[in-house]
Protein backbone atom coordinates (compact mmCIF):
# COMPACT_ATOMS: atom_id res chain seq x y z
CA UNK A 1 0.00 0.00 0.00
CA UNK A 2 2.81 2.38 0.78
CA UNK A 3 4.78 2.88 -2.43
CA UNK A 4 8.08 4.65 -2.92
CA UNK A 5 7.76 7.41 -5.48
CA UNK A 6 7.16 10.70 -3.75
CA UNK A 7 7.98 9.28 -0.36
CA UNK A 8 10.53 11.94 0.42
CA UNK A 9 8.55 15.03 -0.47
CA UNK A 10 8.67 17.72 2.20
CA UNK A 11 11.38 19.21 4.39
CA UNK A 12 13.83 16.81 5.97
CA UNK A 13 14.34 18.77 9.17
CA UNK A 14 17.63 20.21 8.00
CA UNK A 15 19.52 16.92 7.93
CA UNK A 16 19.66 16.82 4.14
CA UNK A 17 17.90 13.45 4.06
CA UNK A 18 14.46 13.23 2.52
CA UNK A 19 12.53 11.74 5.42
CA UNK A 20 9.04 10.50 4.63
CA UNK A 21 6.25 12.55 6.13
CA UNK A 22 4.18 11.07 8.95
CA UNK A 23 1.12 10.59 6.76
CA UNK A 24 3.19 8.72 4.17
CA UNK A 25 4.56 6.48 6.90
CA UNK A 26 1.03 5.82 8.13
CA UNK A 27 -0.02 4.58 4.69
CA UNK A 28 -1.54 7.66 3.09
CA UNK A 29 -0.89 8.89 -0.45
CA UNK A 30 -0.19 12.53 -1.31
CA UNK A 31 -3.48 12.61 -3.19
CA UNK A 32 -5.40 11.73 -0.05
CA UNK A 33 -3.28 14.14 2.00
CA UNK A 34 -3.97 17.05 -0.36
CA UNK A 35 -7.69 16.38 -0.57
CA UNK A 36 -7.95 15.91 3.18
CA UNK A 37 -6.23 19.27 3.82
CA UNK A 38 -8.73 20.86 1.45
CA UNK A 39 -11.68 19.18 3.20
CA UNK A 40 -10.61 20.50 6.60
CA UNK A 41 -10.08 23.98 5.17
CA UNK A 42 -13.50 23.99 3.51
CA UNK A 43 -15.20 23.11 6.79
CA UNK A 44 -13.93 26.27 8.46
CA UNK A 45 -15.27 28.74 5.95
CA UNK A 46 -17.90 31.37 6.80
CA UNK A 47 -21.51 30.57 5.91
CA UNK A 48 -21.71 32.57 2.69
CA UNK A 49 -18.89 30.82 0.93
CA UNK A 50 -19.51 27.48 2.63
CA UNK A 51 -22.30 26.22 0.41
CA UNK A 52 -20.27 26.99 -2.70
CA UNK A 53 -17.33 25.21 -1.15
CA UNK A 54 -19.36 22.13 -0.27
CA UNK A 55 -19.96 21.37 -3.95
CA UNK A 56 -16.25 20.97 -4.44
CA UNK A 57 -15.94 18.08 -2.02
CA UNK A 58 -14.39 14.92 -3.45
CA UNK A 59 -16.65 12.30 -5.02
CA UNK A 60 -17.34 8.68 -4.25
CA UNK A 61 -18.84 6.15 -6.62
CA UNK A 62 -19.58 2.46 -6.69
CA UNK A 63 -18.30 0.39 -9.59
CA UNK A 64 -20.07 -2.89 -10.16
CA UNK A 65 -19.19 -5.60 -12.71
CA UNK A 66 -22.06 -7.62 -14.11
CA UNK A 67 -22.11 -11.03 -15.76
CA UNK A 68 -25.15 -12.84 -17.14
CA UNK A 69 -27.51 -10.38 -15.56
CA UNK A 70 -25.99 -10.52 -12.09
CA UNK A 71 -23.45 -8.29 -10.40
CA UNK A 72 -20.27 -10.24 -9.71
CA UNK A 73 -18.13 -7.59 -8.11
CA UNK A 74 -18.61 -4.29 -6.38
CA UNK A 75 -15.98 -1.67 -5.68
CA UNK A 76 -16.20 1.68 -3.96
CA UNK A 77 -14.10 4.29 -5.75
CA UNK A 78 -13.17 7.44 -3.89
CA UNK A 79 -11.33 10.37 -5.42
CA UNK A 80 -9.32 10.70 -2.27
CA UNK A 81 -8.03 7.16 -1.75
CA UNK B 1 15.47 57.10 -52.64
CA UNK B 2 18.66 55.15 -52.35
CA UNK B 3 19.57 52.00 -50.55
CA UNK B 4 21.22 51.95 -47.13
CA UNK B 5 23.29 49.18 -45.78
CA UNK B 6 22.64 47.60 -42.37
CA UNK B 7 24.57 44.87 -40.72
CA UNK B 8 22.66 42.75 -38.30
CA UNK B 9 24.45 41.12 -35.37
CA UNK B 10 22.49 37.91 -35.34
CA UNK B 11 19.96 38.79 -32.66
CA UNK B 12 17.08 38.20 -35.04
CA UNK B 13 15.72 34.84 -35.94
CA UNK B 14 18.15 32.67 -37.83
CA UNK B 15 21.32 33.68 -36.00
CA UNK B 16 24.64 34.51 -37.55
CA UNK B 17 25.47 37.82 -39.16
CA UNK B 18 22.78 39.21 -41.37
CA UNK B 19 23.25 41.82 -44.01
CA UNK B 20 20.24 43.83 -44.95
CA UNK B 21 19.93 46.01 -47.96
CA UNK B 22 17.67 48.69 -46.67
CA UNK B 23 14.77 50.36 -48.39
CA UNK B 24 14.26 54.07 -48.30
CA UNK B 25 10.57 53.84 -47.75
CA UNK B 26 11.28 51.05 -45.35
CA UNK B 27 8.93 48.17 -45.77
CA UNK B 28 7.80 46.19 -42.77
CA UNK B 29 10.48 43.62 -43.36
CA UNK B 30 13.41 45.96 -43.63
CA UNK B 31 12.77 48.26 -40.73
CA UNK B 32 11.76 45.81 -38.06
CA UNK B 33 14.04 42.86 -38.46
CA UNK B 34 17.33 44.17 -37.19
CA UNK B 35 17.94 43.30 -33.55
CA UNK B 36 14.37 42.11 -33.04
CA UNK B 37 13.77 39.94 -29.97
CA UNK B 38 11.84 36.73 -30.50
CA UNK B 39 8.11 37.06 -30.84
CA UNK B 40 6.18 36.61 -27.63
CA UNK B 41 2.87 37.19 -25.93
CA UNK B 42 1.72 40.71 -25.27
CA UNK B 43 1.31 39.81 -21.60
CA UNK B 44 4.96 38.78 -21.35
CA UNK B 45 6.05 42.00 -22.97
CA UNK B 46 3.85 43.97 -20.60
CA UNK B 47 5.36 42.25 -17.59
CA UNK B 48 8.91 42.79 -18.76
CA UNK B 49 8.18 46.41 -19.51
CA UNK B 50 6.71 47.19 -16.12
CA UNK B 51 9.10 45.13 -13.98
CA UNK B 52 6.27 43.19 -12.40
CA UNK B 53 5.81 39.52 -11.73
CA UNK B 54 3.31 37.67 -13.92
CA UNK B 55 1.22 35.51 -11.62
CA UNK B 56 -1.16 32.64 -12.18
CA UNK B 57 -2.88 31.53 -8.97
CA UNK B 58 -5.17 28.58 -9.61
CA UNK B 59 -7.29 26.03 -7.84
CA UNK B 60 -8.86 23.02 -9.57
CA UNK B 61 -12.22 24.70 -10.13
CA UNK B 62 -11.05 28.12 -11.32
CA UNK B 63 -8.17 30.55 -11.82
CA UNK B 64 -8.09 33.05 -8.96
CA UNK B 65 -5.45 35.14 -10.69
CA UNK B 66 -4.88 34.75 -14.43
CA UNK B 67 -1.83 36.45 -15.92
CA UNK B 68 -1.99 39.07 -13.21
CA UNK B 69 0.88 41.56 -12.91
CA UNK B 70 1.89 41.87 -9.26
CA UNK B 71 4.82 43.24 -7.30
CA UNK B 72 5.48 40.19 -5.17
CA UNK B 73 3.86 36.99 -4.02
CA UNK B 74 4.72 35.33 -0.71
CA UNK B 75 4.06 31.60 -0.56
CA UNK B 76 4.16 29.15 2.38
CA UNK B 77 6.80 26.71 1.19
CA UNK B 78 7.28 23.40 2.94
CA UNK B 79 10.75 24.46 4.08
CA UNK B 80 9.86 28.07 4.82
CA UNK B 81 8.02 31.17 3.69
CA UNK B 82 9.23 32.32 0.27
CA UNK B 83 8.90 35.77 -1.23
CA UNK B 84 8.80 35.66 -5.03
CA UNK B 85 9.93 38.81 -6.83
CA UNK B 86 10.14 39.37 -10.59
CA UNK B 87 12.98 37.40 -12.19
CA UNK B 88 13.24 34.95 -9.36
CA UNK B 89 15.34 31.91 -10.17
CA UNK B 90 13.26 29.01 -11.50
CA UNK B 91 12.23 26.67 -8.73
CA UNK B 92 9.47 24.37 -7.55
CA UNK B 93 8.20 24.71 -4.01
CA UNK B 94 5.80 22.37 -2.30
CA UNK B 95 3.33 24.38 -0.22
CA UNK B 96 2.21 23.58 3.29
CA UNK B 97 -1.10 24.86 4.70
CA UNK B 98 -0.59 28.60 5.01
CA UNK B 99 -1.12 32.01 3.49
CA UNK B 100 -0.38 33.13 -0.06
CA UNK B 101 0.03 36.91 0.07
CA UNK B 102 -0.17 38.85 -3.20
CA UNK B 103 1.21 42.36 -3.16
CA UNK B 104 0.14 45.17 -5.46
CA UNK B 105 1.93 48.33 -4.37
CA UNK B 106 0.47 49.17 -1.01
CA UNK B 107 -2.35 46.62 -1.18
CA UNK B 108 -2.03 42.96 -0.15
CA UNK B 109 -4.48 40.16 -0.81
CA UNK B 110 -4.17 37.16 1.47
CA UNK B 111 -5.52 33.69 0.72
CA UNK B 112 -5.26 30.64 2.92
CA UNK B 113 -4.23 27.62 0.85
CA UNK B 114 -4.70 24.05 2.04
CA UNK B 115 -1.72 22.60 0.15
CA UNK B 116 -0.27 22.68 -3.34
CA UNK B 117 2.79 23.72 -5.31
CA UNK B 118 4.38 26.90 -6.58
CA UNK B 119 6.22 26.70 -9.90
CA UNK B 120 8.48 29.68 -10.46
CA UNK B 121 9.51 30.12 -14.10
CA UNK B 122 11.85 32.69 -15.59
CA UNK B 123 8.97 34.87 -16.71
CA UNK B 124 6.07 33.99 -14.38
CA UNK B 125 4.97 32.29 -11.20
CA UNK B 126 2.28 29.59 -11.10
CA UNK B 127 0.83 28.97 -7.67
CA UNK B 128 -1.42 25.91 -7.64
CA UNK B 129 -3.50 24.99 -4.60
CA UNK B 130 -6.22 22.43 -4.01
CA UNK B 131 -8.26 24.94 -2.00
CA UNK B 132 -7.72 28.68 -1.53
CA UNK B 133 -9.83 30.79 0.81
CA UNK B 134 -9.61 34.56 1.28
CA UNK B 135 -8.44 34.99 4.87
CA UNK B 136 -11.42 37.21 5.68
CA UNK B 137 -13.75 34.31 4.79
CA UNK B 138 -12.32 32.04 7.48
CA UNK B 139 -14.65 31.38 10.41
CA UNK B 140 -12.56 31.52 13.64
CA UNK B 141 -15.16 29.67 15.70
CA UNK B 142 -15.27 26.82 13.20
CA UNK B 143 -11.47 26.65 13.24
CA UNK B 144 -11.33 26.34 17.04
CA UNK B 145 -14.06 23.74 17.00
CA UNK B 146 -12.36 21.75 14.25
CA UNK B 147 -9.04 21.93 16.07
CA UNK B 148 -10.37 20.54 19.35
CA UNK B 149 -12.24 17.79 17.49
CA UNK B 150 -9.08 16.75 15.66
CA UNK B 151 -7.04 16.82 18.85
CA UNK B 152 -9.59 14.57 20.55
CA UNK B 153 -9.60 12.19 17.58
CA UNK B 154 -5.82 12.09 17.47
CA UNK B 155 -5.46 11.06 21.09
CA UNK B 156 -8.10 8.35 20.83
CA UNK B 157 -7.17 7.12 17.34
CA UNK B 158 -7.47 3.40 16.69
CA UNK B 159 -4.56 3.11 14.26
CA UNK B 160 -1.73 5.05 12.66
CA UNK B 161 -3.80 6.07 9.65
CA UNK B 162 -6.64 7.56 11.70
CA UNK B 163 -4.07 9.35 13.84
CA UNK B 164 -2.38 10.76 10.75
CA UNK B 165 -5.71 11.97 9.39
CA UNK B 166 -6.44 13.77 12.63
CA UNK B 167 -2.93 15.19 12.75
CA UNK B 168 -3.42 16.68 9.29
CA UNK B 169 -6.51 18.44 10.62
CA UNK B 170 -4.51 19.78 13.55
CA UNK B 171 -1.84 21.13 11.19
CA UNK B 172 -4.40 22.75 8.90
CA UNK B 173 -6.36 24.37 11.74
CA UNK B 174 -3.23 25.66 13.44
CA UNK B 175 -2.21 27.22 10.14
CA UNK B 176 -5.68 28.77 9.75
CA UNK B 177 -5.46 30.25 13.22
CA UNK B 178 -2.08 31.73 12.38
CA UNK B 179 -3.53 33.13 9.16
CA UNK B 180 -6.34 34.91 11.02
CA UNK B 181 -4.20 36.35 13.78
CA UNK B 182 -1.32 37.61 11.60
CA UNK B 183 -2.14 40.89 9.93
Amino acid sequence: KVEGGLGGVGEGGGGGEAMAQYWRVAGMTYLRYGNLCAEYARKAVKEGAKSAAKERAPFTMVKSEWEAGKPVSKEVISSTK
Amino acid sequence: GGASFWEGDGKGSGGGVMLWRGFASAGVRGARCVGLARRGLASEAAAAATDKLRLNFVVPHKPIKNNELVDMVVVPGASGVMGILPQHAPTVAQLRPGVVAIQYGDRTERYFVSSGFAFIHTDRADVCAVEAIPVEDIDPAAVSKGLSECEATASSAANELAKAEAQIGIDVYHAMQAAITEK
